[in-house]
């Protein structure tokens, strides 16, 4: 019996002992370094929002927004007016308390002539922001917008110290959960608990980051137990290794819409009709099948998860023989496109070339970088036809900018698109939004292929990973070991 | 006489090395010059204000101005900044030429060893089956050599890490990958080698005399064939520094292979610069002392020089 009592105990003691409080997340990008509001790479974000930076809102899991630095604000009627009052008891990683002077600093940043935050343009709209008290910041609109609130919970809008802004690159200090501990360049960031943190603090007593920029490697690292998880993990075709008892394999939703971009200001492509066509030849169902077999397909720039969404998926069904007689009637049945490809989308566009040579388009594949696509296609709008995914939450707007790279220019939709900026009734609101993701279906701007699905892998025993990908950002705040 | 005409010599190779860098340079900055997109546009993305970031990096000069600018700052030992990782360029390349030195110092030294050896008892031998192995060696691209170890040793056996750096057990497959995948072709060359020479005169001499054609070859052979081998050394290292490339993605190592791909993928023209110097250098070194060592070796060399 003694003996007995003696085994369990020291049971007991090696389980405590053994207990995980840390976690080695794997991520396929690199962060270039940490400061998020300087440069575009979303590696940075997934690094540091919501664990070392936060904003004075934040994104959730579902994709909605919460009041995270701010205790309460107030909107003005016009949407032109938004006060803030800043929670009191909110500190610095480095001791200092967070004050309205750190705000006014923060943003201003962003919408100052020379920013180079990667969000600037969505702050064009800011005329001024202002510190009203040391708990009170007022941020008065050049026009009305009920975007601000969302664009302030965004990885580019975090909240810096602004006595120690200019070493985030390297060294940041935030409000979050966690403290930047360490960092190996190319292979991994180490961050830590922070004891006086503003809310509950993280269960997790530290988490490192690692960098596998290669998909097999990855995947051995994660069957090997050398990382915890791959919270975004995009090789398809190793997922059947990760056995049930072992791991997690989740499917969540992410903003992204992958579509076949259309230059609309080509010869051809200006006709909707030949536009129609091309969303008639592809078969979005089978395509799918292959490369991404978990997502949904799509028929506008809508993802299928979010309010008001209008299932158009099946609006121009596989119909190849019809694809064909529309391009012949338009005159387009012999015509030539180039397909840009940009890294990462080489089976996809295999997929849809061969479709579109079926019904009798030449298609010339062009494989770009990511450099490449940015300047030529997107900056320059010299393409044909891409494929893309918009991972940008409600960038249905995209489509009124004339100059933007589908060269879809039409002023209904573009009026849509303002009366939704100001609109406050919820039911308007939702009307307007099904108006305009029908319009775009109706105009065939783009063929629009499926919701990006957001492919977690993870170890059994973890629990709080975020399933859906509503931002950039691995929040860990409420992980833990079971 | 004979110092001065050294001197001279040593002031030709300087100047020749100057010229090589200077051409290494240009060929790196205009070629990711020519590449469209540049870095402000990576670091803007789809909405950022990519001209204030070529105003504040002094990205918006012209192409010739900024490629005098950077000559003129390197040869006053300022090799800048990275573009995307916003640290010096010195800082980011020394920390990850600790974790390529490695590997590239035991897989040379793998690929050598191993391919003298399997080389020489191949043509010992007389048998066809070591030739087998050669070609099977050759014929082994390192990146299946790399995930048919991770698969052994990593997943089924679980005894060594599939990947990362930190342990000496971290670099044992990546080595060995590279270095087998090396030696089949070293091999081929010692056993082409001995093969030619066995035939010579003064190896049947040897072997008339008395001694076995192990010893002949060991002893006399391989000496003679030592200068053309160690060119062929020389070379390798060239093809090391590719397979560096392949085994630090796999292994997922952040060595300088890595660093060079990064900075090419993002426009990092000053880091891709500095790195594509510092091996060009390193290469032109090493076949300098690879020149120079097989002209003390090689009678027949040293002849060819006075000529």
């Amino acid at each position: 019996m003694k003996k007995i009592i003696i085994l369990l105990i020291s049971i007991f003691i090696s389980s405590v002992a053994l207990a995980k409080d840390s976690i080695t997340i794997g991520m396929k990008l690199e962060p270039p370094h940490l400061d998020p509001t300087i440069n575009s790479a979303s590696a940075i974000d997934e690094v540091v929002y919501g664990n070392i930076f936060e904003g004075l809102f934040q994104i959730t899991e579902s994709g909605g927004v919460k009041s995270l630095l701010v205790k309460d604000y107030k909107i003005s009627k016009d949407l032109k007016k938004y006060t803030f009052y800043i929670k009191d008891n909110v500190y610095f990683h480095n001791g200092d308390k967070l004050s309205a002077d750190d705000i006014v600093f923060s943003i201003s940043r962003i919408f100052n002539k020379d920013s180079i935050n990667p969000r600037k343009s969505l702050f064009d709209n800011v005329k001024t922001i202002f510190k009203v008290d040391n708990n009170t910041v007022v941020v008065l609109l050049k026009s009305s917008s009920d975007s601000l609130i969302y664009d302030l919970a965004r990885p580019e809008a975090v909240i810096f110290n602004h006595r120690s802004y200019k070493n985030n690159k390297n060294n940041p200090i935030g409000t979050g959960p966690f403290i930047f501990d360490s960092m190996k360049k190319g292979y991994f960031v180490k961050i830590n608990r922070f004891e006086k943190y503003h809310s509950k603090p993280a269960k997790l007593k530290s988490a490192k980051f690692r960098f596998i920029s290669d998909s097999l490697s990855a995947s051995s690292a994660i069957l090997s137990g050398e990382i915890d998880g791959f919270p975004v993990y995009q090789d398809v075709m190793t997922l059947p290794a990760f056995k049930k008892d072992r791991f997690n394999v989740v499917f969540g939703s992410t903003e992204g819409e992958v579509l076949l971009a259309l230059n609309n200001r080509h010869k051809f492509l200006s006709n909707p009709q030949v536009r129609k066509a091309l969303n008639y030849a592809i078969d979005k169902k089978s395509l799918i099948s292959i490369v991404s077999p978990s997502a949904k397909p799509i028929g506008s720039h809508y993802p299928p998860h979010a309010e008001g969404y209008v299932d158009l998926s099946n609006k121009y069904p596989y119909n190849a023989g019809l694809a064909k007689k529309l391009l012949k009637q338009a005159g387009a049945d012999n015509m030539t496109l180039e397909f840009t490809v940009p890294p990462s989308y080489k089976t996809s566009a295999d997929v849809i070339a061969s479709y579109l040579r079926k019904v009798g388009i030449k298609v010339k594949m062009k494989n770009v970088d990511w450099g490449t696509w940015l300047s030529q296609t997107y900056k320059k709008c010299d393409y044909d036809i891409t494929i893309i995914a918009h991972l940008e939450p409600k960038d249905y707007g995209i489509y009124a900018r004339k100059n933007y790279y589908f060269g879809y220019n039409n002023s209904h939709y573009q009026d849509l698109i303002k009366k939704l900026k100001t609109e406050i009734n919820k039911n308007k609101r939702l009307q307007l939004l099904k108006k305009i993701q029908v319009t775009l279906s109706d105009d065939a701007v783009n063929v629009w292929l499926y919701q990006a699905p957001k492919i977690g892998v993870w170890n059994k025993k973890l629990s709080g990973m975020w399933k859906n990908y509503p931002v950039a950002g691995n929040i860990l705040k409420d992980v833990y070991w079971q | 006489m004979f110092i001065g005409s050294n001197i001279k010599g040593l002031m030709k190779i300087l100047i020749k090395l100057l010229l090589s860098i200077l051409v290494v340079m240009l060929i790196t900055f205009l070629g990711i010059e020519q590449l469209s997109g540049d870095v402000a546009d990576i670091i803007a993305g789809t909405e950022g204000d990519a001209q204030q970031i070529r105003n504040q990096m002094g990205l918006n000069q012209s192409v010739i101005s900024r490629f005098f600018w950077w000559v003129n700052a390197v040869a006053q030992g300022n090799f800048g900044n990275s573009l995307i990782f916003e640290v010096p360029v010195i800082d980011i390349v020394n920390e990850r030429i600790l974790i390529s030195a490695p590997i590239a110092l035991f897989a040379f030294l793998i690929s050598i060893s191993l391919g003298l050896l399997l080389g020489i008892i191949s043509v010992v031998s007389n048998n066809s089956f070591w030739n087998n192995i050669i070609i099977l060696m050759i014929s082994f691209p390192v990146v299946w050599l790399s995930l048919l170890f991770i698969m052994i040793f990593s997943l089924s056996l679980n005894i060594l890490p599939s990947g990362g750096i930190g342990m000496w057990q971290h670099y044992l497959m990546p080595c060995l990958a590279l270095g087998i995948s090396q030696a089949g072709v070293f091999a081929r060359y010692v056993r082409v080698g001995l093969l030619e020479i066995q035939n010579s005169d003064f190896i049947h001499f040897y072997q008339v005399v008395g001694f076995s054609k192990v010893h002949v070859l060991l002893k006399y052979g391989l000496p003679a064939i030592s200068g053309s081998l160690l060119s062929i050394i020389g070379l390798q290292i060239g093809f090391l520094f590719t397979g560096i490339v392949v085994v630090e993605h796999i292994f997922a190592m952040p060595g300088i292979g890595d660093l060079l791909y990064q900075a090419i993928l993002k426009r990092d023209v000053f880091l891709a610069g500095y790195i594509v110097m510092k091996s060009a250098l390193f290469i032109i070194l090493i076949n300098s002392i690879v020149d120079f060592i097989a002209y003390i070796i090689t009678p027949s060399l040293r002849k060819g020089y006075n000529a």
